[in-house]
């Protein structure tokens, strides 16, 4: 009797003392947390940015704001991809904007601090700004070594809280879904990822920044494409501290728009099948299936059905069309001016054939612009694209209109978007200033009507304008 | 007393409420003219219904790549003791049989004369030698141009397939103009005519039968319907089908001839184009000159406005003045010279043009069954629009889903110029390589197309060859040895046994 006292006593002091045990370890947990948010919060930041881009006499800001981390202590800060987008143009490439300016640093402190943009890596599709005047006191977090992140391992995640809220950081604990490492080392977690985006994702038992969470330009559509909207992402994307580290090492650094290589050809993929049929010595490489007319490619005399296996000595490894996207890159960074020499395949022969690359021309996005809020009526300038339409060649002048006020006097008078105008009451439309400067001279002279002559699809057409003028 | 002076008065006020609310006898004329409209009615139908013919059409088409036998249902009227039918095109077109039942339910094979999907017209001829006691009635075909909105027509036909249908109404509006519409089939159409617009039902299957008069007189070959909004039909105007029958019948297909212009009405252009001079000008406004054409070498250019053709005035102030403008080119000689006066800068000047024939629409496609997909004639004007330099090669209309086309990345409007490195000119060409390729049994074909204004290389890869050698017999696997004390250790082949492939 006095045994089984004794052992259900040892036995009560036992389960009390685990319990005991076990609530202190969530504490132990619950202080770790909260002194790692304070820690983290102070090197999370707001980004805010403008994307100014001029168009002729027009000038459009389109205010941008995302988040980044401080990575060093001269004010370097790790951002999203997104601050310095690039319009996606399927016939050209790439064609740049202006990369992003008046930018500050929004601190935890609620210190705005300006600064410059640094540069962007599109295979991470992170970017980097710094502080111009780095504050003191900011700890940029310590990185994690390589391999520091695994499928399953519990991760904490950090974000901000809305400014109504002060701004303060929030956690999230989750677990690393997946991982993978072709063509570049990421890694997967389910939590829904645009409340996470930009910020830091930390190792509660080290204190060390593991990655950052951004978007991975294949989980959007249309794939590859530099500009993904961090919005569509389906599943957040963690890019590991050991890729982001040489960036830190070594931020890549700004390339002017103008400087972009530009070659001005249509592609096919060629594969060893296909290659075998045509009797090629190679077994990968780019097929030319088009020469657009006056481009580098024109010039130097590459022609359609031209098998470029090599550039500059290199041969091409490119046997489907997601590899188009690496040969792009290397026309682009060679830029604009460069000569680049191709090793080509052409009837069974071999031959070099040398390029002067070009800037890559202006996109229809890019093209000037010209609002005629009385006529109800935007046109704007031809560009490349529309020189290359089926049916439409080198010699197309004129505008094109973009948008119509179906109910104005151009929507009345019968333009659609579309049309190209190529003359004005019989007077040629050669460019935008010269339609800026036909419309001025009707405004002027008040007349009471205008017939556009406009090229719709394969043929022309006139329509009449009847102008309310007050 | 009192009793009766209540009943009296009842029966008065009964009398006068029954007066104002009850039925009117109506008055003798109406109940004239609805018996004289009825009796119209029934002897317009009396005239015509003998003569309208349901058709059902077999037809081979080409959808996604594979080539079908599809069947519909459509009408047709008699005009002509021998036997022909005024048809749709888009009903009996592309038929390669046509089974006619007729009013008095006899059926009666029929043969496609011709078509001419430019006015979605075509004929057919009834096998007379089959027709069962050897009765036709015909109907008679009236003046399109007489015929006046407001008055009453009659439609008659097989809706949805119900035969020798008839349904009443009004002609609602003349001269409907529809520039490029297609027929249901897709061609291109309206060009040459405009439309007599109807609210007597016309439903789908009414395609290709009359519109008839109370006279009892084919005025309109129904066609088409809007697809919104009720009680908007189309036929095509008699006088126009009679033109295009005639030469069907004659020749079997209907030529024209073709300057390449692209015409617009002169109204809203008046003053601009009058040059200062107080008169309007009259003519059609050239709109377009085709690249190439006899008109642009003849030195039209666009703006100008064409007065007269052969010294045929020529005025079109409104979209539907333009059909007969067209039809007046049309029907010039082929390759032969026509005069065209044009007005520019308020001069007039003759120009002298050599016609040439209009592309006609060729129904020619091929279904290349070992590939999975159908190729069909690539037209000139298909070419132009495409940018092609020229229309050498073969469309490629349809690919069916997972075939080995469809794997090899063939897509529809690709233009194929090239099989196996063999040139491809036109459809001939390439039926001759196509079937050089299969019998050739290779596994793979290597295709070269034009798209998009580039060229690429398609690899089709067929199914590989049958072995043509007898399989090496397996060789008779070495017996076990008796065990002993110690089982002797096992061999495995040093060969393996060939496998096909």
């Amino acid at each position: 009797m006095r045994f089984t006292r004794t052992l259900m006593t040892a036995a009560t002091l036992a389960v009390l003392a685990m319990i005991l045990t076990a609530h202190a370890r969530a504490d132990e947990t619950a202080d770790r947390l909260a002194a790692l948010t304070k820690t983290v919060r102070p090197a999370m930041v707001n980004v805010k940015f403008v994307l100014v881009r001029k168009t002729g006499d027009q000038t459009r800001r389109v205010p941008g704001n995302t988040r980044g981390v401080v990575v060093d202590s001269k004010g370097l800060v790790v951002t999203l991809g997104e601050i310095y987008p690039r319009t996606a143009d399927r016939v050209i490439g790439t064609a740049a904007v202006d990369p992003p300016a008046e930018i500050k640093v929004l601190l935890h402190d609620e210190r705005e601090i300006e600064a410059e943009f640094v540069g962007k890596d599109y295979d991470a599709n992170l970017a980097f700004v710094r502080m111009k005047t780095p504050p003191k006191g900011i700890k940029p977090l310590p990185l994690a070594p390589k391999g520091a992140l695994a499928v399953g391992q519990q991760v904490t995640m950090f974000s901000l809280l809305p400014t109504q809220y002060g701004g303060g950081a929030w956690f999230s604990q989750v677990r690393i879904s997946a991982g993978v490492t072709d063509p570049r080392e990421i890694f997967f977690s389910s939590i829904q990822p645009t409340q996470m985006l930009g910020g830091p994702v930390m190792d509660l038992a080290t204190g060390r920044m593991l990655g950052v969470v951004a978007v991975d330009s294949r989980m959007v559509r249309p794939a590859n494409n530099p500009d993904a909207d961090p919005r569509r992402a389906s599943a957040a994307v963690i890019v590991p501290s050991w890729v982001v580290a040489p960036l830190v090492a070594k931020p890549p650094s700004v390339r002017p728009a103008k400087q972009d290589g530009w070659l001005g050809i249509g592609m096919a993929p060629l594969d060893k099948d296909l290659a075998e049929a045509l009797g090629l010595p190679v077994k990968a490489g780019v097929m030319v299936s088009r020469v657009y007319p006056g481009t580098p490619a024109a010039k130097g005399g590459l022609k359609a059905e031209d098998i470029i296996a090599a550039l500059d000595g290199e041969a091409l490894d490119v046997a489907k069309e997601e590899d188009f996207i690496e040969f792009r890159k290397k026309i682009v960074a060679a830029g604009a001016g460069a000569k680049v020499t191709f090793t080509v395949y052409r009837g069974g022969a071999k031959q070099d054939v040398a390029v002067t690359l070009a800037p890559t021309p202006k996109s229809a996005i890019e093209a000037v612009r010209s609002k005629l809020d009385d006529f109800g009526l935007t046109v704007r300038e031809i560009v490349f694209t529309d020189k290359i339409a089926p049916g439409r060649d080198q010699s197309l002048t004129g505008v094109v209109v973009v948008k119509i006020d179906g109910a104005g006097w151009a929507g009345l008078g019968g333009l659609r978007p579309g049309d190209v105008v190529q003359k004005l009451n019989d007077k040629p439309v050669t460019n935008i200033k010269a339609f800026n400067a036909l419309i001025a001279g009707v405004r002027k002279a008040k007349t009471k009507e205008v017939v556009f002559l406009v090229l719709r699809g394969a043929e022309t057409a006139f329509l009449r304008v009847q102008p309310q003028w007050k | 007393m009192q009793r009766t002076v209540r009943r009296g008065v009842g029966c008065t006020l009964i009398a006068a409420v029954l007066a104002v609310t009850g039925d009117r006898p109506a008055p003798a004329q109406s109940v004239d003219s609805a018996a004289a409209l009825q009796g119209a009615i029934l002897q317009a139908k009396e005239k015509v219904l003998p003569a309208v013919v349901n058709i059902q059409p077999v037809s081979e088409v080409y959808v996604a790549g594979t080539k079908r036998k599809v069947t519909a249902v459509g009408s047709g009227v008699v005009y002509s003791p021998r036997g022909f039918v005024l048809t749709n095109y888009h009903v009996a077109g592309k038929a390669t049989r046509l089974i006619c039942t007729l009013a008095n339910k006899e059926r009666v094979p029929a043969k496609l004369v011709g078509g001419d999907p430019y006015t979605d017209l075509a004929v057919i001829k009834l096998d007379l030698d089959k027709l069962r006691g050897n009765s036709l009635t015909w109907a008679s075909l009236g003046n399109s141009d007489e015929v006046k909105t407001g008055e009453f027509v009659l439609a008659l036909g097989s809706p949805l397939a119900l035969a020798h249908s008839l349904s009443v109404g009004v002609v609602s509006a003349k001269d409907r103009y529809f520039p490029n519409a297609r027929t249901p089939t897709g061609e291109t159409t309206g060009s040459y005519n405009t439309w007599i617009q109807t609210d007597a039902a016309i439903n789908p299957g009414n395609s290709g039968g009359p519109l008839v008069n109370l006279r009892g007189e084919v005025i309109g070959i129904n066609a088409r319907k809007a697809m919104f909004g009720e009680n908007l039909g189309f036929a095509i105007p008699i006088n126009v089908a009679k033109e295009v029958a005639e030469e069907i019948v004659a020749k079997g297909k209907v030529r024209r001839s073709w300057l390449g212009l692209s015409f617009q009405p002169l109204q809203d252009f008046e003053a601009y184009f009058s040059a200062g001079g107080k008169t309007p000008p009259k003519g059609v406004l050239v709109r377009d000159v085709t690249p190439e054409s006899p008109a642009e070498r003849a030195g039209v250019r666009t703006g100008d406005i064409l007065t007269a053709v052969n010294g045929h005035a020529v005025d079109a102030r409104f979209y539907s003045d333009i059909p007969p403008i067209r039809r007046l080119i049309a029907s010039a000689p082929i390759g032969k010279r026509l005069t065209i006066t044009v007005r520019r800068g308020g001069r007039e000047t003759p120009l002298v043009a050599v016609t040439e024939e209009l592309g006609r629409v060729k129904v020619t496609e091929f279904e290349c069954k070992a590939w999975g997909c159908t190729v069909k004639v690539l037209a000139p004007d298909a070419a132009r629009r495409m940018g092609l330099p020229d229309a050498s090669g073969v469309l490629v209309s349809g690919v069916k889903n997972d075939s080995v086309a469809d794997k090899g990345k063939l897509a529809q409007s690709d233009v194929i110029v090239e099989v196996n490195r063999s040139a491809v000119k036109d459809l001939a060409g390439f039926q001759k390589a196509y079937k050089k390729a299969v019998a050739a049994k290779t596994a793979t074909v290597l295709v070269k197309v034009r798209q998009g204004g580039g060229v690429l290389y398609r690899l089709l890869k067929t199914k590989p060859a049958k072995p043509t050698t007898k399989p090496k017999p397996r060789r008779k696997p070495t017996p076990k040895p008796k065990p002993t004390t110690r089982p002797a250790p096992t061999t495995r082949p040093t060969t393996r046994p060939a496998t096909g492939g």
